[in-house]
């Protein structure tokens, strides 16, 4: 087992250069560069600005050094907010793409498990239809089109809820976490109740009913185990998206979250700000898709790690 | 596994219920204001500005989101009017023009400092100017400061020309008839102190060619007069010390231009030009803008920077007019989703938004507001390049047709906050040289056959476009009920815009002309920026690009100096050494009324020529609550924050903003006034002082 | 023989697969409304053209002085009102989803290409092949797809795009149409970054399959790698391939939806259901119908996806049979 995980976390890291090399070699085909603007630089000045940040050494070089330095965990500093290090712009913006990821996470699980679990259990019943409804509705609302929703009625019809910005406060991070958890929440629920179902039919269910054990305990003990694996894998990759591809809410809510500053750094053509984020955001998605890996082990004895 | 699922009623069900939370939010705006409106306790304002500066540092960027930023940061000589954007006195009391207009002489005022007490020298702009212009910065803006004497040369890296003796290489040298090795004559001049560097400035300009071999060679090839003149003769590089920024005293400066410049003074007040602490920026280099080391010039200093989130300026005690500061700190919001900014002001958690932000779907709602409205014309246009360098756009006429055929009034109703734009220079926002222009057309129209009647009716004239493409051999046929033309090559003209909402409708709404008045389907090809500017730069499509430009100053050469010199920016491949030479000798002419008809001729010729089709002047199109006073909707939207306050007292709150530019608030106006004073009395003494010169010499 | 036998065993099960989804409500209306979907996008534009002689992108500028170019309430002419440009909206709703309708279908065919070769050969090569394959797919995971549809569109679009692309748009919509390879650069750039799962999937069940008899017998025959692999067990595999496809076409919908919300989706003057209420929502407290059309028609095809997704997936997944 422990052997597993080392193994496993040993080889994120070729795996996380080998992504950067590909991003880089995608940044450097797409057209335009950081510098280009409305105006005709000076060749002389152009010339400079290519000397500066070392674009004028042959494309091993660059990309040697490139490497080197991400090896040293050391992104350099952002070409287009000058003075400003990678490290420093992922360090000050990625705690808020967490804190509203990690909440929608929370949000999304507690509220579809209950939601999958209490229809799986009453299935068929009015509460079964109209919560797999709203699941439903959940995943065929963009949460584009949510978010605005939800400022219209709480923020500027009941005035109850502001309309956006990170406050500090409890109050401004209702709506953004409602919105993002959604679709989630929706996913979860219809994961839950599905694989309770398929559980609940199940050889080792039948025995333990038979054992005479009580419903609750058949359901929360035995049942529950098996019932939430679909959900499990499913959850693993969502953690990392929620707490990187919080776009839509952070550009509906004007949150400063990574999401945002990771578009704006690729229509930026910023290098050492977009390979900075997606090699941490890379990390992050291998090292959550661990987790999920060895969770399993925990969930369904019958699977082992070599 | 027998599978249940809501019902079809309920999930219609849930439809209905989010059908009547929508249409229950639409029907409650009917109150006086837009959204909650109460003044704040504090003196605080809360400006949404834009997206997220690039930098604090105020020579780097270039957007007008930092601009409206850095002006509460920075001070320079002089400041922004806030309704005219005229430059009025800031660290500069006053300033003296010289009488051929190329010296500018400023008087800085003793008391004023840095954030951390340090005093503000003239040294401090020499270096401040210096340093906008080194290489190494590589501002984008330093074309600004190109009417500086020996500016560009520095900024591009060139090197004056010097023969053994120790004698520069002069332009007049290269004039037909001048003998190179004939001493130059230094013309005297006694504007300012004489020091060693004014004679140096006084000087006639020496010729300058790019230091670096390749550029050099290229260029020498071409003009094989100057290859002969410099062959042989060492190459000096142009420095920093080179360039005209003079520091005679601590508190006197002077700058000596190229060439007149009349617009220059204004100029001066842009964030490019404002000082800043020469110590910090030395010690901490590219760091120099963080909260922790960052030494401001300006009303305000920089308390907190959370990127993407609020920029928060606190009034500086130690400020020269702190006096007459009146708001504690302003918290600047970098949003670009109007959307959402909207939503902030209509909960009451935004006093006031830039310029541009009510998407047109909301103005016949927010327009109701007016208290709040801001809608006035702009120093800023649309409009989309051709590229004149591919057919069938390199014939005129093609080009003529394709402007006709566009109903500008329609396209003005249609975005609801724009005027028509036939010329290049926005309409209505300088008066004087409009009336200078009328003029000078109507007596070119004489001189080239265009009759008035078909030189107004350039807003829309479909019959004559289509007259117009025939003639080009494209001719336009009856379809049924509208107009095809068969023989036009469709696969070499789209249009192409950088994306965005306004840029779509826009297209969309061009392209549904042209099909109803010409029956030519353009396509729409749209690129985000970073792509957009190399493909448009380097004439790589067909047809049209979408453009915009906003005035760096006021002064019509602004626009008009977007086709100047055949290395010119307009995307258009057009260029012609006629309209450089009517630039320049504009801007010899002292007369305000002369130059602008020399300008006017310019804008002609290049009109005449269609290598653009004007669009659209900008409105402002802004909103700010009652209670914030001083805060003009002027040209630029660029705010001088000092002269904002917040009005507790509702009675005394701005009421139908429309006459805002004319109504007097005599707080603004009397701080205004005492600034001004210390240039007026310069202005009288110098009046006095020459006419008693000429009594004397009578 | 031995095919035969499988041919008629395979229809068995089809119709048997059928008669479940049949008895299936909820996937039955899924199927209709799609059904009914695609009859009124293909025709429907044709039909109001021919009625009113309105089209998606007319614009009445040409009418009095352009004041019908503005937004106006549902009404007899425009039943779903205009929008700012006093374009229809029934018909751009209409034009939209065939948009729409076409990323999802045309993207997961893509996936379905892409990752059904990729997951089957990986899955029935195994050991270091699969190993690094599967290697890869982490890796294209983890690079945020924003990225690559981003780079896609950018490199590839205006006048760089493939000829093959820009001809196969020229099929569809004429020559000159920039607007339309644009759309089908898109369609392949969403299929490009949505394989992934699909790949795994297919892996998956070639694992569970490719010990099974018939494998070994076919192998014991000497049928080579590739046809052992396409002709015996992609086919085999296909059950879980239609569902997941099924549920891929509301999911690239969605992406598409959230591109165009970034502004990089579908670009003039074509429309899609995700366009279209990325623009509606702007307005949405001033003229709701501009978001409730197209949101709710969009909304409507999720979930009947989704209904018939789930449909054939009870009908169609052998696990839930036995009971």
């Amino acid at each position: 087992m422990l052997n597993f995980i080392l193994r496993r976390l040993l080889i994120i890291i070729p795996m996380a250069l080998l992504v950067v090399t590909l991003t880089w070699g995608l940044i450097r085909m797409a057209p335009g560069n950081f510098y280009i603007s409305e105006r005709k630089l000076p060749p002389a000045v152009e010339k400079n600005i290519r000397e500066k940040y070392g674009l004028d050494k042959p494309w091993y070089q660059q990309y040697g050094l490139m490497l080197l330095n991400i090896v040293k965990l050391d992104f350099g500093e952002s070409l287009r907010y000058t003075g400003q290090s990678v490290n420093e712009i992922i360090y000050r913006h990625f705690p808020y793409s967490a804190t509203i990821g990690l909440l929608a996470y929370l949000l999304a699980l507690f509220v579809g498990l209950a939601a999958g679990l209490a229809a799986a259990l009453k299935q068929n019943s009015p509460f079964d239809y109209s919560s797999m409804a709203f699941a439903m509705l959940g995943l065929s609302v963009p949460n584009f089109v949510l978010g605005p929703i939800l400022v219209l009625v709480f923020s500027l019809w009941l005035f109850w809820l502001p309309p956006g910005r990170w406050g500090g406060d409890i109050s401004s991070l209702v709506l953004p976490v409602i919105t993002l958890a959604a679709i989630y929440m929706a996913y979860i629920a219809r994961l839950t109740r599905a694989g309770m179902l398929e559980v609940m039919r199940s050889d080792y269910i039948r025995t333990a009913r038979a054992k005479g054990l009580n419903e609750r305990n058949v359901l929360l003990k035995h049942g529950l185990r098996g019932g939430i694996i679909p959900v499990v894998s499913f959850t693993g990759p969502a953690l990392a998206s929620l707490l990187a591809g919080t776009v839509v809410v952070e550009k509906v809510f004007a949150i400063p979250g990574l999401g945002n500053i990771f578009i704006q750094s690729v229509l930026n053509r910023d290098e050492p700000l977009i390979l900075g984020i997606v090699a941490f955001l890379s990390i992050l998605i291998m090292v959550f898709n661990l987790v999920v890996d060895i969770s399993y082990g925990f969930l369904d004895p019958r699977i082992r790690y070599e | 596994m027998k599978d249940t699922r809501p019902t079809q009623f309920q999930f219609g069900l849930a439809i209905a219920i989010l059908a009547s939370f929508i249409s229950g939010c639409t029907s409650s705006a009917s109150s006086k204001f837009f959204g909650q409106t109460s003044a704040p306790q504090e003196n605080i304002l809360r400006y949404v500005s834009g997206s997220e500066p690039q930098s604090l540092d105020p020579q780097v960027p270039t957007g007008q989101p930092e601009a409206r930023v850095l002006m509460a940061f920075f001070d320079g000589l002089v400041e922004y009017h806030p309704k005219s954007m005229e430059a009025i006195p800031a660290i500069a009391e006053s300033w003296e023009v010289s009488d051929d207009g190329t010296e500018y002489l400023f008087h800085l005022r003793k008391n004023a400092t840095f954030s951390n007490g340090d005093p503000v020298k003239a040294g401090d702009f020499v270096y401040t100017f210096r340093r906008a212009l080194s290489p190494e910065l590589a501002a984008e803006n330093a074309y600004l400061a190109y009417y500086v004497k020996y500016a560009e040369p520095y900024n591009s890296g060139q090197s004056f020309v010097k023969d053994t003796n120790g004698h520069f290489l002069h332009q007049s040298d290269l004039e037909p008839g001048a003998d190179p090795a004939a001493e130059t004559p230094v013309k005297p001049d006694n504007f300012g102190a004489n020091t060693e560097f004014h004679r140096k400035m006084d000087e006639p300009m020496r010729v300058t060619v790019p230091s670096d071999e390749e550029s050099r060679s290229a260029l020498l090839e071409k003009d094989p007069k100057l290859k002969a003149a410099v062959a042989g003769k060492e190459l000096v590089p142009v420095k920093a010390e080179d360039v005209g920024y003079e520091a005679i005293d601590d508190h006197t400066f002077r700058i000596k231009l190229l060439q007149p410049a009349p617009y220059f003074l204004g100029l001066l007040a842009h964030q490019y030009f404002r000082v800043v602490h020469p110590p910090t920026v030395e010690k901490y280099g590219a760091q120099w803008t963080k909260p922790e080391n960052i030494v401001t010039s300006g009303a305000y200093r920089l308390q907190a920077h959370r990127p993407y989130d609020v920029v928060i300026a606190a009034k500086d005690p130690k400020y020269w007019d702190a006096a007459n500061v009146h708001i504690d700190r302003i918290e600047f919001y970098p949003l670009d989703e109007q959307t959402t900014m909207l939503n902030l002001y209509k909960a009451g958690r935004v006093d006031a938004t830039y310029n541009h932000t009510i998407p047109s779907g909301w103005i016949e709602n927010v327009k109701q507001f007016t208290d709040e409205y801001l809608l006035f014309p702009e120093a800023s246009i649309e409009y989309y390049s051709i590229n004149t360098t591919r057919p069938p756009m390199n014939d005129l006429k093609v080009r003529q047709a394709f402007a006709l055929a566009i109903d500008r009034e329609a396209l003005a109703k249609f975005r609801k906050t724009v005027k028509p734009l036939v010329d290049f220079t926005p309409e209505g926002i300088f008066p004087r040289y409009e009336e200078a222009r009328t003029k000078v057309y109507a007596e070119l129209l004489k001189k080239n056959n265009i009759t008035q009647e078909q030189w107004k009716q350039r807003t829309f004239d479909a019959e004559r476009a289509r007259k117009l493409l025939g003639e080009a051999g494209f001719p336009v046929q009856q379809q049924g009920s509208g107009w095809a033309c068969p023989t036009f090559p469709f696969d070499k003209v789209n249009v192409m815009y950088n994306t965005s909402e306004n840029n779509k409708a826009i297209a969309e709404f061009l392209q549904a002309q042209w099909k109803q008045n010409l029956g030519i389907t353009v396509p729409l090809n749209n690129m985000e920026w970073k792509t957009f500017l190399p493909t448009t730069k380097a004439l790589e499509f067909g047809g049209f690009a979408r453009r915009g430009w906003v005035a760096d100053y006021m002064d019509p050469f602004t626009y008009l100096a977007l086709f100047y010199s055949p290395k010119n920016d307009s995307s258009t491949g057009w260029h012609d050494p006629r309209y450089d030479k009517l630039l320049d000798d504009a801007n010899k002419l002292n007369d305000p009324q002369a130059r602008f008809e020399k300008l006017a001729e310019a804008e002609f010729l290049v009109m005449s020529q269609q290598v653009v089709v004007p669009l659209s002047t900008s409105g402002t199109n802004w909103i700010k609550k009652p209670y914030v006073k001083g805060l003009y909707p002027n040209a630029g939207t660029v705010h001088a924050w000092k002269f904002v306050y917040i009005e507790r007292d509702a009675a005394n709150w701005d009421t139908n903003v429309e006459n805002i530019m004319k109504d007097e608030d005599q707080r603004v106006e009397q701080q205004i006034a005492q600034l001004m004073q210390s240039q007026i009395n310069l202005e009288r003494s110098r009046e006095s002082v020459k006419n008693g010169n000429t009594a004397a010499a009578e | 023989m031995a095919e035969n036998v499988e041919t008629i065993k395979g229809t068995s099960l089809g119709r048997d697969a059928w008669r479940r989804l049949l008895k299936n409500k909820l996937a039955v209306f899924g199927l209709v409304v799609m059904v009914l979907m695609v009859f009124a996008v293909t025709i429907g534009p044709l039909i109001i053209r021919l009625t009113t002689g309105l089209t998606a992108d007319y614009i009445p500028s040409d009418v009095g002085n352009g004041e019908l170019v503005n937004s106006f309430p549902p009404s007899a002419r425009h039943p779903m009102g205009t929008d700012e440009a006093g374009r229809d909206m029934l018909s751009r709703v209409l034009q939209g989803g065939r948009i729409s309708l076409m990323v999802g279908v045309i993207s997961t065919f893509v996936s379905l290409i892409v990752g059904v070769s990729y997951g089957a050969i990986a899955g029935y090569l195994g050991g270091r092949i699969d190993n690094a394959m599967m290697r890869i797919v982490d890796i294209i995971y983890a690079i945020p797809y924003i990225l690559i549809v981003i780079v896609l569109l950018s490199v590839f679009g205006g006048p760089n795009t493939p000829g093959w692309i820009t001809s196969l748009a020229e099929t569809f919509g004429g020559a000159g149409n920039q607007g339309l390879a644009q759309i089908f650069l898109l369609f392949f750039a969403l299929g490009l970054v949505s394989w992934l799962t699909m790949a795994r999937v297919v892996r998956g069940q070639i694992l569970s399959l490719k010990n099974q008899e018939f494998v070994l017998a076919a192998k014991a025959t000497g049928v080579s790698t590739p046809a052992i692999i396409f002709r015996h067990l992609v086919p085999n595999a296909l059950g879980p391939v239609i569902v997941y496809a099924t549920l891929t076409v509301p999911s690239v919908m969605l992406t598409e939806a959230f591109l165009s919300f970034l502004g990089i989706g579908v670009q003039a003057p074509f429309a899609s259901w995700g366009s279209l209420a990325a623009d509606g929502i702007k307005n949405i407290a001033i003229y709701p119908w501009q978001l409730l059309f197209p949101g709710i028609t969009m909304a409507l095809t999720l979930f009947s996806l989704n209904f018939l997704g789930d449909g054939l997936r009870d009908a169609l997944d052998p696990q839930t049979r036995k009971f």
